[in-house]
């Protein structure tokens, strides 16, 4: 009786353990293995961090040929300090893994369709449609691309091989808590890992197309219409490169029109767009004498920060900045003679072919009246809790097939293997001391195709079109187009020297803000997600005054004003009858300085009342036409639109027998923002910076922020400006940078999230570049790296 | 008397052999314990779970663990405060479901003597 009492509580004991040591659920809720995360000896208390901990050490390892010396300084920024470049390469690799293992596991996991690895089946179907999209296959491109380069990827070997010397080192108690609350364990890293990223990257700002809803459009609205809605070019628009071009004849409108095709497919809206800004003036526009650059790239905003702050010294240079995880080099930066940032290009490259099968299986199709084999990979996940799942996709000619029921092929630049190795950039950019030298850096560049902007203390500033752009026919890549033809496809690639580019104009300033890269009479056809105002109030406030400051710099990066609002309310307010114009809330908008502030309300109800104008005038395409994806018409069409049109069929509201005006419109809408009064604006956009996984208790939620995404500071609720960077060449460089997050991707670290306030309140930290070491006047500790035999 | 020293001893085994040792070592430990020293059922239960509760409670706080209290409490939206006490009476449990194991395996010390 004893014994089997005895064997019943050993039963109840191993239960206990068994289920403390394993992931559990309760509903559909993941609960972690709490005797692994709990327990004081390897659990999340061995995370615990303070300045205590901040010791210095040293570490011996075959990989780096001479001393290595890495400081720390007072903002956990690394100095690394290093012989030779690859030793530097090392020591990155080292130190990104230091702060940031979970964030790179986590980004590189997401563009090769592996979060159900250990996130479960939840994420099947993500995973699915990112392997489907060919990121996986497009970084096996890459790394196929790159080993022809091997002296180059030596850098990218020493830099992976710093990231697998910390795994290497590091017990099951270190890891990072986020792998002791999901319960997995750090992979070896590979060259593979850092062409993920750059996918990644090619993705998030190169990934966008809306080929599907605009095929839909031109054919439920007619050519003529479907040419006002959406129109490809906003006329109001600054091009980021001006000058004009040789009148080419190959662009007339009569050319290849896509092939009308309602598809049944819906797809959720286009996420808000990211863009950024940059801008560089020359000695002669500067208090300073020497030029200064600006460049704040718009994002998604996570805890941890997409940037990582680092500095990094060899005996041939010296340069600091902020590089995005898993990238070896410097992406925006500056060294002691030249400074350099990117924007993104929004040329559309990722164009849909229909695709005709010639037999039911789906394994053949014809092009160019030829029967051709498509190509079939297996894709494979290991899910957890599920186990082995396979999917099969179609690689055609034009690439895969995303979604097998669309018949639909994707064409992306993505895809294609880098003819130079695009990491180059960021490395050789480092190192360059004039304009020549750093335009052979950004040379290697490909994809996601970026505004480069470049000044150096000799006073030369600079900004080009740089990435790999398919030459295309008019309107080409708009819809969707056959893809029975080669012909359909694209003709090339723009030459590089073709690309739109400036070096020290006239007007004494270089600005992109991801709209039009040039002109209406450039050569090469286009169209794609350009940004209609923030690039004309850039280059409107670095008009308005001969003479600019870092100071004035740092006031632009920050404005909150809308060129949208000071031009929509120029029309609207005027139309307003007697009785609207009288209530307080149209005379709050006839004061408001059209300046998106936190505590604005005025923002708010400006915003409420054009939403509904917009969707009004464009009921066409608001209202239910029964299950067809349609584009968003932009904000900058309809403000155009009604201030050049008095009169215009598309006012009328189609669901009423009568027909309405402009002013109908205006006063109409106008109702829907009296009612209720609205909360400021920092409260309706409500702002957040969430960790990776989404966990409230990682994130950063109180934020009180203003800025719209027509504004400088693009501030909307998840994504914004998310580094700031301004630097004033000259003998040393003086430079300034914030971004919301912290060094530490450790969310006990008291560096976690500390640098939040300061780009929140809109101010910076200075960045002071150390060449010598002895030049960091305050540290926190420092790594020593040695040559082991 | 014999209670104390075998409650030191966990205490002491405890978070000497943890610190190599996964954290279910505690399990062999009190079964290992309570199996050796013969206790009687009620405290082969008690003993060890307030040596581990004990053990746990003061590794956690020697580990400095202000932040990670508060990230757990938010994570799991409870007071942070208590964090430490539920993660020590986790390792309780098993102590003491494995003591008690321990002792009802062991042969009671009359039947020992008489057999």
């Amino acid at each position: 009786m004893r014994k089997i009492l005895g064997l019943i509580t050993l039963l109840i004991g191993l239960f206990f353990v068994y289920v403390l040591n394993t992931q559990q659920k309760i509903g559909d809720k993941p609960i972690p293995p709490l005797g692994k995360l709990l327990n004081p000896y390897s659990g999340v208390w061995q995370n615990s961090e303070d300045s205590s901990d901040y010791e210095d050490f040293n570490l011996k390892c075959t990989h780096v040929k001479e001393e290595v010396k890495i400081i720390f300084d007072d903002r956990m920024v690394p100095h690394i300090y290093a012989q030779n470049l690859q030793d530097a390469m090392f020591a990155q690799g080292y130190v990104e893994a230091y702060h940031r293992l979970f964030q790179m596991d986590i980004s590189t996991r997401s563009p090769d369709g592996r979060l159900s690895e250990i996130l479960g089946e939840n994420l099947l179907d993500y995973d699915k449609k990112q392997r489907r999209l060919g990121l996986s296959y497009a970084a096996d491109n890459a790394v196929k691309g790159w080993n022809k380069f091997p002296e180059e990827l030596k850098n990218v070997d020493a830099y992976s091989a710093g990231v697998n010397h910390f795994i290497s080192n590091l017990k099951p108690k270190d890891y990072p808590m986020e792998y002791k609350l999901l319960d997995f364990e750090p992979s070896e890293w590979t060259n593979r890992h850092c062409a993920l990223l750059l996918k990644a990257m090619t993705q998030t700002l190169a990934g966008y197309e809306e080929d599907i809803e605009m095929s839909n459009a031109l054919k439920l609205f007619g050519e003529e219409d479907f040419q006002i809605i959406y129109p490809d070019r906003n006329p109001k628009d600054i091009p980021v490169i001006q000058g004009s071009y040789p009148k080419n004849s190959t662009l007339t409108s009569d050319q290849i029109i896509p092939n009308s095709f309602i598809s049944s497919i819906q797809r959720p809206r286009s996420p808000e767009g990211v863009g950024s800004n940059n801008w560089a003036i020359s000695g002669r526009k500067s208090a300073t004498g020497k030029p200064i650059l600006a460049n704040d790239p718009h994002l998604s905003l996570s805890l941890p920060s997409v940037w990582y702050e680092i500095a990094i010294t060899t005996p041939n240079f010296s340069a600091q900045g902020v590089t995005l995880l898993g990238m070896p080099g410097i992406m925006i930066g500056f060294n002691e003679n030249i400074a350099w940032g990117e924007t993104n290009v929004g040329h559309d490259v990722m164009d849909y072919h229909t695709i005709k099968w010639a037999n039911q299986e789906k394994t053949k199709y014809y092009l160019d009246s030829n029967l051709v084999e498509a190509k079939l990979k297996i894709e494979s996940y290991e899910v957890k809790g599920l186990g082995t799942v396979y999917d099969t996709v179609r690689y055609t000619y034009w690439g895969p097939i995303v979604e097998d029921e669309s018949n639909l092929a994707l064409r992306w630049i993505a895809h294609d293997p880098s003819p130079t190795p695009d990491f180059m950039t960021f490395i050789n950019g480092m190192t360059c001391e004039n304009y020549d030298e750093y335009l052979a850096a950004t040379a290697t560049f490909h994809a996601p195709a970026q505004n480069f902007i470049y000044a150096d203390n000799k006073g030369e500033i600079g900004l080009r079109i740089n990435g790999n752009l398919p030459i295309k026919d008019y309107k080409q890549g708009v819809g969707i187009s056959s893809g029975d033809s080669k012909a359909n496809g694209w003709k090339g690639i723009i030459p590089r020297d073709k690309t739109p580019q400036d070096r020290n104009p006239e007007r004494g300033f270089v600005t992109s803000c991801n709209q039009y890269s040039a002109g209406p009479d450039y050569p090469y056809y286009y169209n794609g997600n350009f940004e209609p105002y923030r690039g004309r109030m850039a280059n409107r406030l670095l008009e308005a005054k001969d003479t600019l400051d870092i100071d004035y710099f740092k006031a632009m990066q920050n404005s909150t004003y809308s060129i949208l609002a000071e031009e929509a309310l120029g029309v609207m307010l005027p139309l307003l009858d007697s009785l609207s114009i009288a209530h307080p809330h149209a005379k709050g908008l006839l004061q408001w300085d059209r300046n998106y502030t936190a505590n604005s309300t005025d923002a708010v109800r400006f915003d409420r009342w054009f939403k509904h104008f917009h969707e009004m005038l464009w009921d066409e395409v608001y209202t239910d036409k029964t299950g067809i994806s349609l584009p968003e018409p932009d904000m900058w069409v309809t403000v155009n639109m009604i201030q050049l049109n008095a009169s215009n069929k598309f006012y009328d509201v189609l669901s009423t027998p009568e027909v309405e005006n402009l002013s109908y419109l205006v006063n109409r809408s106008f109702k829907y923002m009296l009612d209720p009064d609205p909360a400021p604006l920092s409260q309706v956009k409500n702002a957040q910076i969430l960790h990776l996984t989404r966990l409230p208790a990682f994130s950063e939620t109180d934020l009180a922020l203003g800025g719209t995404k027509y504004s400088l500071n693009a501030m909307q609720q998840t994504f914004g400006p998310s580094w700031r960077m301004i630097v004033a060449l000259g003998d040393t460089p003086e430079a300034y940078g914030t971004y919301p997050g912290g060094q530490s991707g450790n969310p006990a670290s008291p560096f976690y999230k500390n640098r939040i306030s300061t780009w929140a309140n809109g101010e910076y930290d200075r960045l002071v570049l150390a060449p010598k070491a002895k030049d960091i006047s305050k540290s926190l500790f420092t790594v020593t790296i040695n040559h082991e035999e | 008397m014999k209670n104390s020293i075998l409650f030191l001893l966990l205490v002491v085994l405890t978070i000497t052999l943890s610190l190599f040792l996964p954290w279910w070592i505690i399990a062999p430990l009190s079964i290992a314990a309570t199996y050796f020293s013969k206790s009687k059922p009620l405290s082969s239960f008690f003993l060890p779970f307030s040596a581990i509760f004990l053990a746990w409670l003061l590794s956690i706080y020697f580990n400095n663990s202000g932040t990670i209290s508060e990230l757990m409490g938010k994570l799991f939206e409870i007071d942070g405060f208590i964090i430490p006490f539920i993660a020590s009476a986790l390792g309780g449990l098993v102590a003491g479901f494995f003591g008690l194991a321990g002792s009802l395996f062991s042969s009671p010390k009359k039947n020992w003597v008489n057999g």
